[in-house]
């Protein structure tokens, strides 16, 4: 009992410095891909990694009206974003696989989003009020889809739990294709664009009064508390990436914990990823960003999909 | 007699002594104050210990009340079973909160030269009513006591009676509960011919199984659903709960919104589970045979879950586009209220459908639904009395004129915080374990519902249940965001100061067991496994029964993960890893230089005024929605000279709300187009009324021949 759990306490350690580390570079390989395709240079592979290092060092200029809530949440937001890194299945099952919930998962990093949006408020700044109420709009209608992505993954295996259903899937081979996984899969790639807040729904590299949402509510952050929140963000994204191949794409994870099978999961990952991210990139040089308002007609389609995809399970058969 | 039912004496009597003496002591307010709500923090105190003592260890007990005349329709019994002491639980730990707080909170009323006396008394009477109401064992009692129930609430609504908005506010309420009392009243005459003209509830259990007609029953459970329903302000009969709640004092909000409302469960309960349904072990002479167990229509719990799934998605709307501090918490609870009403309505539905697992997911479902109601208490306690505590220091309860509270009223701020975290369903708080459960039942009630319209159902309400959750979130971090949070936005808001240490404390103990209850789930389990295994029948071999939470994957059939243990320190994972991550990087690079300065707006000068307010928070929604919420904006300019000197301008906006408005006129309109209709026969003429009663009396004559 003792050992395990200290086996997967050291198994849960290592894959966070994975995360930890990995995740700058996936931002940075996707902006590569980006600039590549529109025919520019774009900034180096390791840009990402000289940012956060920069502004880890840097000093912070708080503003008078801002509150605990400013200094909390960067560390709180890092937070949560490493517990998520812990529990999701990366290379392998996930190694706190007592707690690897979906919907735990969902709310841990609802958490995150809670404090975040506090503290584009907390200055009392039009900017971050503006980058806050549209947050709050575009995860309305991100988290019902996303919800019911993931249960639709969990009826089919029969548990919340992200090893179980990532156990059957990778086990089903074949079968695992049904007309409910391809839809649930467009659905959550979908759903990713926005969470993550890129290209049509969020432009992550400006912060415009038209385009901002993301952007917005950072504003009135500065030296070690930015840094803190643009490394938490890049790891929502390899998080969010992650959970996409590894839902949908299960096959090669290592499902047992000898070396090898670790070595060849490791690699089928980092190429997964690749893809994806190659893909994000496609998807933000083709598409302009949207108006706002042009958001909940958008979002309404994973909604629907996934929600044809729960029921498509049971018509189908 | 067991040390519970001693304990619920001392807890009633001490009630009462503390109301008679408030009234004895009319010209000492101030002592009127400690001693009425000391008094009823030790009751409180008391009952909770009751209930706690019952749970652990159940013995349904009855006790013969007093009897008015020996006749069994009015033998005045109070019983106390597993859902009984469990409400017991509820109405105590209400009164627990509230009562410490309510000791500061009044003194306001002292300056302003009001009768506290009367509120004092008013309030301790309030708990003996709830407490009877849960623990009768007749129905004449019941009804007794929900009337004493209501009117005292009534009462204590229209304590500010001063103001026109109350006294209407008051006149609506009184209205329409006495509406739903009609309908419980309907109920209980039907329950009361089949068990052989009485009004024991034993006679009910035993009468209903005997010999009441499928169409009966179903008669009983409209009536009870339209008159529980509008207790519980499930939509569409809620429109009065959003206007009396926030007129009453913090308190007596807390008290309405947090625990008397939650009555209406009980008797929804009572009536669907254990009279309607038989689902309850007999706890009558004699037990139930097996084979006069009745299986509830599919339609009970579909309507229920649809009925509940309407509140809360709309009721969630509403509070997200209030301004109204008070009036916002009051549709939150109506959201509540309807989440609620989707667990019990798929612990119905789960009975109806006579599936493998059924029971056990009917289980799941009740404790989902129970637990909620307990964290219902909990969160919504702490937020009236943080709104109490908001509006005691800016003497406003319009959201738009505070902001930058956080800064001059750090405890509040925190305290606020936390209910907002856990009403909004967020670990590690409580609010997060019933989500969950209610996930996991209707989870389960999409696997292993036999037909694709249950499946259908499900999975919308699990949609709901997911963008509920989500307009929840929006709504409470719009409070917090711009109530406590930027600059104030009004005088008295930059002047606001923090409250004192009873109320502080009310606040405080209920963010405390915020946190204790969600990460200490099992011990809800322990507790409430009494109440569920009266409803189910599944015994303690039953894995549901062991260690429920967290196993709960098992809810889905295949489970092949199991979960044990470690998950509530995991809860903690995400706020440990915060604090450890703070460590490590001041390890690692020092401590952080930091300078203040003003927040950049562009070059000039940061006005309170630029920063988002509560309306243009949550604007981008009001479009997404407003198919439902239907937003109006109106602006209108007079001019002095057109179109060059403007005098002023006028702007109005708001939402138009659906169901509060319309529905309420038709009814309206048809009443008076009824009542016009009947004054005809009433126009003041005595001669006419003579021959009313002469004919009359003609028509007696012929019948009576």
């Amino acid at each position: 009992m003792i050992v395990n759990l200290l086996f997967s306490l050291v198994g849960a350690l290592v894959q966070l410095a994975f995360v930890l580390l990995f995740a700058p570079l996936v931002q940075g390989f996707i902006k590569k891909i980006k600039a590549r395709l529109q025919g520019r240079r774009g900034p180096v592979l390791l840009q990402q990694y000289y940012d956060i290092g920069k502004y880890l060092n840097k000093t912070e200029i708080l503003s008078e009206h801002s509150s605990w809530i400013t200094r909390v949440t960067p560390y709180l937001v890092f937070g949560c974003m490493a517990a998520a890194a812990m529990m999701l299945p990366l290379v392998g099952l996930s190694p706190l696989r007592s707690a690897d919930d979906i919907i735990l998962l969902i709310y841990i990093f609802g958490l995150a989003r809670v404090f975040t949006v506090l503290g584009g408020l907390d200055a009392g700044s039009a900017f971050g009020g503006m980058g806050s109420s549209r947050e709050m709009m575009v995860s309305m209608l991100v988290e019902p889809g996303l919800l019911l992505v993931l249960f639709a993954s969990a009826l089919r295996a029969g548990s919340t739990g992200l090893s179980g259903i990532v156990t059957h899937l990778s086990n089903g081979g074949i079968s695992t294709i049904t007309p409910s996984h391809l839809m649930c899969a467009f659905a959550l790639f979908v759903l990713i664009i926005a969470e993550t807040g890129r290209l049509p729904v969020d432009n992550p590299d400006t912060h415009l009064e038209l385009t901002m949402i993301h952007e917005g509510m950072l504003l009135e952050y500065s030296g070690r508390l930015l840094g803190l929140m643009l490394w938490a963000t890049s790891i929502k994204q390899l998080l969010f990436i992650s959970l996409f191949v590894n839902l949908f794409l299960p096959w090669g994870i290592a499902t047992t914990a000898d070396i090898s099978s670790l070595l060849v999961g490791g690699l089928v990952y980092i190429l997964k990823i690749g893809l994806v991210a190659v893909g994000l990139g496609v998807v933000e040089m083709l598409t302009p960003k949207m108006r706002l308002f042009r958001l909940p007609q958008f979002m309404l389609t994973p909604f629907l999909v996934a929600f044809l995809g729960i029921i498509s399970d049971y018509v189908v058969r | 007699m067991i040390p519970a039912l001693e304990l619920v004496y001392a807890s009633f009597s001490l009630y009462i002594i503390a109301a008679i003496l408030a009234l004895v002591l009319i010209r000492l307010p101030h002592q009127v104050i400690l001693l009425g709500y000391g008094l009823a923090t030790l009751a409180s105190i008391l009952g909770l210990a009751a209930a706690i003592l019952f749970l652990l260890e159940p013995q349904p007990q009855r006790v013969v009340f007093f009897t008015i005349i020996d006749f069994t329709a009015a033998r005045f019994e109070i019983l106390l079973d597993p859902l009984a002491a469990f409400f017991l639980l509820i109405i105590s730990l209400g009164g627990l909160l509230v009562s410490v707080y309510a000791i500061g909170y009044s003194q306001q009323y002292i300056e302003q030269g009001k009768n506290v006396a009367l509120l004092v008394a008013g309030y301790n009477l309030f708990f003996p009513a709830m407490l009877a109401v849960v623990m009768a064992n007749n129905g004449m009692m019941f009804l007794i006591a929900w009337e004493l129930m209501s009117l005292l609430s009534y009462f204590l609504v229209s304590f500010e009676h001063e103001e026109k908005e109350v006294r209407k506010a008051g006149i609506i309420y009184i209205v329409t509960t006495h509406f739903g009392t009609a309908f419980i009243t309907g109920a209980f005459l039907i329950l009361f011919l089949a068990a052989g003209q009485s009004f024991s509830f034993d006679a009910f259990r035993g009468g209903v199984r005997t010999n009441l007609a499928e169409s009966a029953r179903n008669w009983v459970f409209l009536f009870a659903l339209v008159g529980f329903g509008t207790k519980a302000g499930l939509m569409p009969m809620h429109f009065w709960l959003p206007r009396a709640h926030p007129v009453a004092p913090s308190p007596i909000s807390a008290l309405m919104s947090g625990v008397m409302i939650k009555t209406a469960i009980y008797g929804l309960v009572r009536v669907s589970f254990d009279f309607l349904s038989g689902q309850g072990i007999a706890l009558t002479n004699g037990g139930l045979p097996e084979t006069l167990r009745f299986i509830p229509p599919v339609w009970w719990g579909t309507v229920l879950i649809v009925i509940g799934l309407v509140s809360s998605v709309l009721g969630i709307l509403y509070a997200m586009v209030e301004i109204d501090l008070k009036k916002l918490l009051a549709f939150s609870s109506i959201e509540n209220m309807g989440i609620i009403s989707v667990g019990l309505g798929a612990a119905l539905l789960f009975h109806s459908l006579q599936i493998p697992h059924g029971e056990e997911l009917a289980t799941l479902s009740l404790f989902a639904s129970f637990f909620h109601l307990l964290n219902h208490t909990v969160f919504k306690g702490i937020l009236f009395m943080g709104a109490g505590a908001v509006i005691h220091a800016t003497h406003t309860r319009n959201l738009e004129l505070m902001g930058g509270l956080i800064k001059r009223m750090k405890w509040t701020a925190l305290f606020f915080l936390v209910g907002s975290l856990a009403i909004s369903g967020l670990p590690p708080f409580n609010g997060f374990v019933s989500e969950w459960l209610t996930y996991q039942s209707l989870l389960g009630l999409v696997a292993y519902s036999p037909e694709i319209w249950q499946k259908t159902l499900g999975t919308l309400a699990l949609s709901g249940l997911a963008l509920t959750g989500a307009l929840a979130a929006t709504t409470f971090i719009k409070i917090f965001g711009t109530g406590f949070l930027g600059q104030p936005r009004s005088v008295p808001a930059s002047e606001s100061h923090e409250v004192g240490r009873s109320m502080r404390f009310g606040m405080g103990l209920g963010a405390f067991l915020a946190i204790t209850l969600g990460l200490g789930a099992n011990g809800v389990l322990a507790l409430l496994k009494p109440v569920l295994e009266q409803w189910t029948g599944v015994g303690s071999t039953h894995p549901l029964s062991s260690n429920l939470y967290w196993s709960l994957q098992s809810a889905i059939p295949n489970n092949q993960t199991s979960n044990e243990g470690v998950v509530p320190f995991l809860l903690l994972l995400s706020l440990l890893l915060a604090i450890v991550s703070w460590l490590v990087i001041r390890w690692l690079l020092g401590r952080s230089r930091r300078t203040v300065d003003e927040t950049w707006a562009c070059g000039i000068e940061l006005k309170p005024t630029m920063g988002y307010n509560s309306i243009s928070f949550v604007s981008p929604l009001r479009r997404v929605f407003q198919l439902v919420l239907q937003p109006f904006r109106e602006i209108k300019v007079t001019y002095i000279v057109e179109p060059y000197f403007v005098e002023k301008i006028e702007y109005r906006s708001g939402i138009n709300s659906l169901l509060q408005s319309d529905v309420v006129k038709l009814i309206r309109k048809g009443f008076s187009v009824v009542t016009t209709q009947i004054k005809t026969i009433q126009n003041g003429s005595i001669r006419l009324y003579l021959s009313y009663i002469l004919i009359t009396l003609v028509i007696l004559l012929i019948f009576a021949r």
